[in-house]
């Protein structure tokens, strides 16, 4: 004959009241899996998590974004970690999963677009100007093509693979829906690998998170961006307010509703929110305007389902998530 | 040829030295010319090859020194570099070594002495049996990340037979065998509260004194399938239930209405459990990404590896070998575990540390099945999550803190120390096995 086990459940009578003490008595696991981007985050998190309730077992997996979508519509996971909002058919295959989801940005993570220390002529960089580098249909071959007063040396790039997010976003900004990044260039998954690349090479130009410039700025530059209101450098200040645009992405956490009633789910991502600005500056990405914070509590408290980033039709919203998500 | 060639010039008239004698001298130099080269070349390669070897570990020692310490082995993951540490992908790692010796090599050797030692005779028997070699052949060089799309489907989530394999999405649901031998299927608050408040959807709302419990099993459910009294079969979400009906959801726009008294009975599609899930007996179906599930899909990526190289082994035993077993009478079975397993166990265990080693550095095919990183305890049973070493030194490495760099480096250290302990085994178990010829 089974033993007798306890259920759960039991714990789900004091839901209502989970504050910081009775984390202790929590029980249960939670799955999380996706993008590698928005793992050290969540992993600082489910550390935190673990000391304030020990008897949580939190798993974070590392499939990718689209891979994290695709276990999450399933219904394999609890929680999506998310490199970019979700896009139309992922929400569709969720629809048919019967999953519903609630979504939360956690952090911003600035992309910056770095140079050689030796080059001493690139002083700034306008969007327009990017395009001239990064597009496939203009595809400077040398620094002169880009600036007329600069010199004609040949133009060499270095870039995030094709598959990541960080590359999804540029060309998303860069080349918009219509036009395509440039194939020529030097593409590694691994972004220590481009550091190097751009280290290495006087004429050379690069971009990814600006986690690893800030790790690595004794042997690289950062180019400021223009859009129109003056050149701005990258930095946590300007990511935070807005000012360094348009290369700044918000990073998400999906969370499965049926599961988000698990009061372990619930005390996990209150606990997420609450600590979200100190830990994600400490793992080197840029924390939200606090009103982002807020309102994804409200969220979160509503059980309010669904995405900001597509519209009824189905189609993609974009822009500045301290407009778009509400 | 040396020794014939001077006896015939001897033979041309006049008293200087042939010309053909002179040629003689030439090519013989020019013969151990080449044979120095040849050694010099040879020499090369293998201290070129020895010396990237040496460079390589040596840097990862000078990196990897700083981390390098009990704490590295004692910690799980951490965001700070200081108190990051690798206790939960070593011992996900080992298990996954262990599941892959136990599961692989004995699949592998039976498979390898099938092909070798009983080669079919019959036309079609033949033809099968050049299908098989042709396959393992072609699966050796299939890239991993196949063999994780297959584990996937097959081990993880087993087809979709029982569900899905998340268990905590899914309804708890507990089925009860009761005193005067009724089982209701229920979804109850409390176990342990007496009387127990149980709501089934074919019984209603039941409050069931506990004594009159015999038996209690626990599952995970979310599809049910109704048999009804007028023939019907229904099979959807179970969606809502009271005393008077029963609401299934068809499709997500279809829903059906019943009341109890009309089902004829029922039946769940549900995870199956055995034992519970911290004793170390504890199975489940599906597999979902439990280490088993892990350990099976690596098995799969090394069982081709292991099946060639036991081939190899098998052949190299002599066929007078065989021959003179026969010859003393004895059958088939007693030739092949007397004489010739013994004979090519060193082989085989080649073989199998070269596949070990493999399956300790796979990657692709983990990330397939579930890729779990960050993971606070280590396994406890083969249903267990688990983290492995090659996804953790990858994401240490590729982090942008430079001080990570350093622990994947003691990672690495770590992940080599591994390998040499399981190859030690392998030599070990060579020896113990290893007969001379006789």
């Amino acid at each position: 004959m089974k033993r007798l086990m306890i259920a759960f459940a039991a714990v789900a009578a004091l839901s209502g009241a989970a504050s910081a003490q009775d984390t202790k008595s929590l029980k249960g696991n939670i799955k999380i899996d996706g993008s590698s981007t928005v793992y050290p985050i969540t992993e600082a998190v489910a550390e935190e998590f673990k000391k304030a309730a020990p008897n949580v077992n939190v798993t974070v997996g590392i499939s990718g974004t689209g891979g994290g979508f695709k276990r999450f519509s399933a219904g394999e996971i609890d929680i999506a970690d998310a490199s970019r909002p979700i896009k139309k058919d992922e929400h569709e295959t969720a629809a048919t999963g019967k999953v519903e989801y609630i979504e939360l940005p956690i952090a911003f993570d600035g992309l910056s677009i770095v140079i050689n220390p030796k080059n001493t002529w690139v002083d700034k960089l306008s969007v327009d100007e990017l395009k001239k580098i990064f597009l496939a249909d203009s595809a400077a071959k040398t620094w002169r093509d880009v600036r007329a007063e600069w010199p004609a040396e040949p133009i060499k790039i270095f870039s995030p693979g094709t598959d990541s997010g960080t590359f999804d976003y540029f060309k998303e900004v860069v080349a918009g829906k219509d036009k395509s990044i440039r194939s020529d260039m030097s593409v590694s998954e691994d972004d220590n690998v481009l550091v190097r690349g751009v280290e290495g090479d006087k004429n050379a130009i690069g971009f990814f998170g600006v986690a690893y410039y800030e790790e690595n700025k004794d042997k690289l530059k950062v180019v400021p961006i223009d859009n129109g209101k003056g050149a701005v450098t990258p930095t946590a200040q300007t990511i935070e307010d807005g000012t360094y645009a348009p290369f700044s992405r918000p990073l998400f956490i999906y969370v499965n509703k049926k599961s988000a009633e698990r009061p372990e789910v619930k005390a996990f991502i209150d606990f997420y929110l609450k600590n979200a600005p100190a830990l994600v500056t400490e793992v080197g990405y840029v924390k939200l305007p606090g009103s982002v914070y807020a309102a994804a509590g409200k969220n979160f408290a509503s059980g309010k389902a669904g995405t900001c980033f597509l519209d009824d039709k189905g189609e993609k919203v974009s822009g500045p998530v301290t407009k778009v998500y509400k | 040829m040396s020794a014939g060639l001077p006896a015939s010039t001897g033979m041309l008239p006049g008293g200087q030295p042939p010309a053909s004698s002179r040629d003689d001298l030439r090519r013989r130099r020019n013969r151990r010319l080449k044979n120095q080269v040849f050694l010099v070349v040879c020499i090369g390669a293998t201290s070129i090859s020895v010396a990237v070897l040496l460079l390589l570990l040596g840097s990862i020692v000078v990196q990897g020194a700083k981390y390098l310490d009990l704490d590295l082995l004692r910690n799980f993951a951490s965001r700070k570099p200081d108190e990051a540490g690798i206790k939960a992908a070593l011992w996900g790692s080992i298990w996954l070594c262990g599941i892959c010796l136990v599961v692989a090599v004995p699949l592998g050797i039976c498979t390898a002495i099938f092909l070798e030692e009983y080669k079919p005779r019959g036309n079609t028997g033949k033809r099968m049996y050049g299908f098989i070699q042709l396959n393992i052949s072609n699966l050796a060089g299939v890239p991993s990340i196949v063999y994780g799309i297959l584990g996937l489907t097959v081990f993880v989530r087993m087809f979709g037979l029982f569900g899905s394999p998340n268990l905590s999405v899914y309804d708890e649901m507990y089925r009860l065998r009761l005193a005067d031998g009724r089982t209701v299927l229920a979804e109850i608050v409390d176990i342990e509260a007496d009387p127990v408040e149980a709501e089934s959807p074919v019984e209603g709302t039941l409050s069931i004194p506990r004594a009159e419990i015999v038996e209690s099993d626990r599952f995970y459910a979310r599809r049910h399938t109704f048999e009804l009294r007028d023939g019907r079969t229904i099979t959807g979400d179970l969606s809502e239930f009271t005393t008077e009906t029963i609401t299934i959801e068809v499709t997500p726009e279809l829903t059906e209405q019943f009341a109890p008294a009309d089902v004829a009975g029922y039946r769940t599609k549900n995870v199956i459990e055995h034992g519970e899930p911290e004793s170390f007996f504890y199975l489940r179906l599906p597999l979902s990404g439990s280490v088993l599930a892990g350990g099976l899909t690596l098995s799969l990526v090394i069982l081709p590896i292991l099946i060639i190289a036991s081939r190899e082994a098998l052949r190299a035993v002599p066929p007078s070998l065989r021959e003179g077993a026969f010859a003393l009478g004895s059958t088939r079975w007693q030739m092949i575990w007397r004489m010739i397993l013994p004979a090519s166990v060193p082989g085989i265990m080649t073989g199998t540390i070269l596949a070990i080693s493999r399956a300790i550095g796979e990657a692709a095919p983990l990330l397939v099945i579930g890729g779990i990183l960050f993971i606070m305890f280590t396994p406890r049973n083969m249903m267990d999550d688990f983290a492995a070493l090659p996804l953790q030194i990858y994401n240490w490495a590729s982090r942008p803190q430079a001080e990570f760099h350093k622990v994947a480096a003691s990672g690495i250290i770590v992940l080599l120390g591994v390998l040499l302990v399981f190859n030690a085994i392998a030599i070990v178990v060579r020896q113990k096995f290893q007969r001379p010829l006789q």
